[in-house]
């Protein structure tokens, strides 16, 4: 799959970045605003001189108008840690669902690194895949591509186990955008609260297809499950469609209503959907683009 | 039940094959279409889930099963054809077989001129009863055949080759007969009588009556003839009966003509079911064949649109009298307008193209070639066989009476070679009468004069009937084609055609077919007759009614009433199953 954007596009993904609903400490200098304060450009507030702090910052204007010595702290802007967790297990195999969901992380990306955000583009199926760091710079584009291109589906998907791999490693906290059709034997819910544990902010992007809500033919099947393999033969009657369709519902609307308790972003991104549409629509209503 | 295809063993087995195939077929295990999908989680879910099924979901595939049997059934059967059997022919069939009954199957197809109609269809009765023969026929698996028609009883078989069947099939066709005897087939296993059941018949209980039925309208000739003529210068009355048969009222024309000449040429609006009656009077003199023919738009039957009839009084009997006293029979003859007689002395006798010849007391030097009336002879004129001479009483004396003649004088005659066919009170032999192949005479033991025989009340009656016998060796009038038998011994039978038509001897009858309708020219001993064959009947030719019962007759591939043989409705009926089971299917209706 070639990850390409044309250039109109990538003009409006500049005038958006990730919202996150919480400041985080970055380790680099960048656009965004971080929880300490520091060597910023935005004032922030005073405090009393204390002996080795840094006469470049004494209020002197203070000192006259009220005799004492009082420090200019200012605001420090740092990068927003930005994690990207791509479901690449079997169940994403459908052409459309995997497209959808490299490009959304492809432009969730570009975004970042507009705003010098670090990115972490991290695979996962049973288990974490190999991380992608491409650096800080819109320049940087041009390598998440070439790293999402060769993104092959293969596995189960274990959000769990992914998760729970994800946190044994040392991070700073960030936002996360979990990428993903959550189709998880165990579910999705243990996985995304270890996530929610850690102090990351959480978003759910939850790409879904055709194939997945609603039965794809009628009659005496045999469905295949594409991460496990297993068969079972089916006589899918009108009836049995719709129950199907409604339990599908059902599960979407559990995973949207976990996400709410949790605060946890959602943002439904069907793959037959225009996908420009959904990042600069759907995105931004679920507040995760601004 | 019978079936038209093949044996009844081998239709059951072939049915009870196709139905279970079908049911096997339906419950076999396919392996079914292999779909990659992302998760079965939730189709796991959702099959786990306790559901209450419908009625309908439970037994769907029960009627799947039953809808597809019956498909097959319906194709089977409009393959094989199966007939209704009446009881009596199911239990012939159904009945053990016994040693001595043969495995034969009787084919007996009704040749009345009716089977000639022409059906909705297009096709006629008879083509329609010559199908099902051969499906009968080819079906009759490795029984003997016997084909038979009501007219000609039987024309092929037994055999076991179905080509010589066929070929008889491609051979026969109607042929009348309505009164020839039924063709009985010694050792028939079942009898499959094809008819329309224009003609009643008695027929045997264990007679499978098959019917080609089908209603036509019809305009035809049911009545032809001539009665014969009272007067001097009349030759009878030509009267003729016209019908229609259809159920709506019709235009006809009319049209008799004698000779070349038209006679009556109207045109009459029929009413459904009306007949008309015409009478046209005949002269002496003209021709003696008369043509009739009616001409109507719904006309289904061809043959009984034309009718003949012969003027029997049109030409008058050239008689010679050879007697030295003519005057005994001039007043006598003189009076019978039939009759143109010429007196003539024995001396001056010479055989001449004279219909009848009259030796008064004289026997001719040379025998006479035509008919001749001996009258009290010196002697007994020599026969060529004594076969010839007639047992009983011939026609001619069949409305004499002869003990209004006082008969004085009585000559003897040998009777080594003459059987004398009346006698006198005493029983002395009167007359003798002779009739074969070339050689036709009566002998009178009495003379005219010798016994005052010009006054008796019977004897003008005894000369007029003994001339017209021996100048007509057979009787005229119409018949209708079939079997036809004639007293007496004829030479030779001519059909409409100008071929001869061969004739059998019985006894003193002489038996012969006479199969299409028309003139037939009859001879014997040097006289002629004709004979007019009309195949118009108002038993024939009523096309719309059948005579078969309806309880009692199985349809022979065609519906009675529609024409439509009832395999296509099961062939229809299988198709319309088939597309409503595959709609239902496409559409998830019931899946």
């Amino acid at each position: 799959m070639a990850l390409r954007f044309d250039d109109e596009f990538l003009k409006k993904l500049e005038y958006l970045h990730v919202v996150s609903k919480r400041a985080f400490a970055g380790q680099s200098r960048a656009d965004r605003l971080a929880p300490k304060r520091g060597a910023g450009m935005e004032f922030a507030d005073h405090r009393g001189y204390s002996p080795g702090d840094d006469f470049r910052h004494i209020d002197w204007k203070a000192y006259k108008r009220l005799g004492r010595l009082l420090l200019r702290l200012f605001d420090e802007e740092q990068d927003l840690p930005i994690y990207l967790l791509v479901d690449t297990s079997k169940s994403m195999a459908e052409t459309q669902k995997l497209d959808q969901a490299l490009r959304i992380t492809a432009a969730l990306c570009y975004i970042g690194l507009t705003h010098l955000d670090k990115i972490t583009i991290v695979p996962f199926g049973a288990k974490l895949g190999d991380e992608s760091t491409p650096g800080i710079g819109k320049g940087r584009i041009f390598r998440v591509f070439d790293t999402l291109e060769k993104v092959q589906a293969d596995g189960p998907t274990n959000l769990r186990a992914s998760f729970t791999e994800f946190a044994s490693r040392g991070r700073q906290r960030g936002l996360v955008a979990v990428i993903s059709d959550f189709l998880d034997v165990d579910g999705c819910e243990v996985g995304l609260k270890i996530l929610r544990t850690l102090g990351h902010d959480v978003f759910a992007v939850h790409v879904v297809s055709e194939a997945d809500r609603d039965a794809s033919s009628f009659g005496d099947v045999r469905f295949v499950d594409a991460e496990t393999g297993e068969r079972r033969d089916i006589e899918v009657t009108p009836r049995l469609a719709a129950a199907y369709h409604a339990a599908w519902q059902e599960h979407t609307d559990a995973i949207e209503k976990f996400c709410g308790r949790y605060d946890i972003g959602y943002v439904r991104a069907d793959a037959e959907r225009p996908f420009e549409e959904i990042i600069l629509q759907a995105f931004r209503q679920g507040r995760f683009l601004a | 039940m019978s079936f038209a295809a093949m044996a009844a063993w081998q239709a059951w087995l072939v049915i009870g094959v196709v139905v279970a195939a079908a049911a096997g077929l339906f419950l076999l295990k396919l392996k079914p279409p292999q779909i990659s999908i992302p998760s079965l989680t939730l189709w796991a879910r959702v099959l786990d889930e306790k559901r209450d099924r419908t009625l309908w979901e439970r037994i769907r595939k029960a009627v799947s099963l039953a809808i597809a049997i019956l498909i097959t059934l319906a194709l089977a059967l409009a393959i094989l054809r199966p007939l209704r059997t009446p009881p009596s022919v199911a239990n012939a069939l159904g009945a053990p077989r016994t040693p001595d009954q043969g495995r034969r199957t009787s084919i007996v197809i009704d040749s009345s001129w009716s089977m000639l109609a022409e059906t909705s269809s297009g096709q006629t009765r008879w083509d329609k009863a010559i199908a099902r023969a051969r499906s009968i026929a080819s079906g009759a698996g490795g029984e003997e055949v016997v084909l038979s028609t009501t007219a000609d009883g039987v024309v092929e078989g037994p055999t076991q080759d179905v080509a010589l069947i066929e070929a008889a099939l491609d051979r026969i066709s109607p042929s009348g007969g309505a009164d020839a005897a039924w063709p009985r087939v010694e050792g028939a296993r079942v009898t499959h009588f094809l008819t329309d059941g224009a003609i009643a018949r008695a027929l045997e209980p264990d007679v499978l009556v098959e019917s080609v039925f089908d209603a036509a309208p019809n305009v035809a000739i049911t009545a032809f003839d001539v009665r014969p003529g009272v007067t001097l210068d009349s030759a009878g009355q030509a009267f003729l009966d016209v019908a229609n048969y259809s159920p709506a009222a019709q235009d006809v024309r009319i049209t008799i003509a004698r000779g070349n000449a038209s006679v009556l040429d109207v045109k009459v609006t029929l009413a459904p079911g009306a007949a008309v009656q015409r009478i046209v009077p005949m002269t002496r003199g003209g021709d003696a064949r008369l043509r009739a023919h009616v001409s109507a738009t719904q006309n289904a039957l061809v043959i009984d649109d034309d009718a003949v009839a012969f003027v029997p009084g049109a030409q008058q009997i050239a008689v010679v009298i050879v007697s030295d006293k003519p005057e005994s029979f001039g007043p006598l003859l003189s009076q019978d307008p039939a009759v143109h007689a010429t007196f003539i002395s024995p001396a001056k006798y010479v055989p001449g193209p004279e219909d009848v010849a009259i030796f008064d007391r004289n026997l001719p030097a040379a025998p006479s070639r035509a008919p001749a009336l001996f009258i009290a002879p010196p002697k007994a004129p020599p026969v060529k066989t004594k076969s010839g001479s007639i047992a009983g009483a011939p026609g001619f004396l069949a409305n004499v009476d002869m003990a209004s003649m006082n008969f004085e004088t009585v000559h003897s005659y040998s009777t080594e070679d003459l059987v004398p066919v009346a006698f006198s009170e005493t029983h002395e032999p009167l007359v003798f009468a002779h009739e074969e192949g070339e050689q036709r005479f009566v002998l009178f033991a009495f003379g005219v004069n010798d016994s005052k025989l010009m006054f008796a009340p019977g004897f003008p009656s005894l000369i007029a009937s003994t001339i017209d016998w021996l100048a007509h060796p057979i009787a005229g009038g119409v018949r209708h084609p079939g079997p036809a038998s004639f007293s007496g011994a004829l030479a030779s039978l001519t059909g409409p055609d100008g071929k001869a038509v061969p004739v059998t001897q019985v006894g003193s009858m002489s038996v012969a077919s006479l199969a299409r309708p028309g003139f037939y020219q009859a001879t014997s001993g040097n006289a002629t007759s004709v004979i007019a064959v009309n195949a118009g009947d108002p038993e024939i030719s009523d096309l719309e009614h059948t005579r078969l019962a309806a309880a009692a007759r199985t349809d022979a591939g065609a519906s009675a009433s529609s024409g439509r043989p009832w395999w296509l409705l099961a062939l229809g009926g299988a198709l319309a199953l088939l597309a409503a089971e595959w709609w239902t299917w496409q559409r998830r209706v019931t899946v």
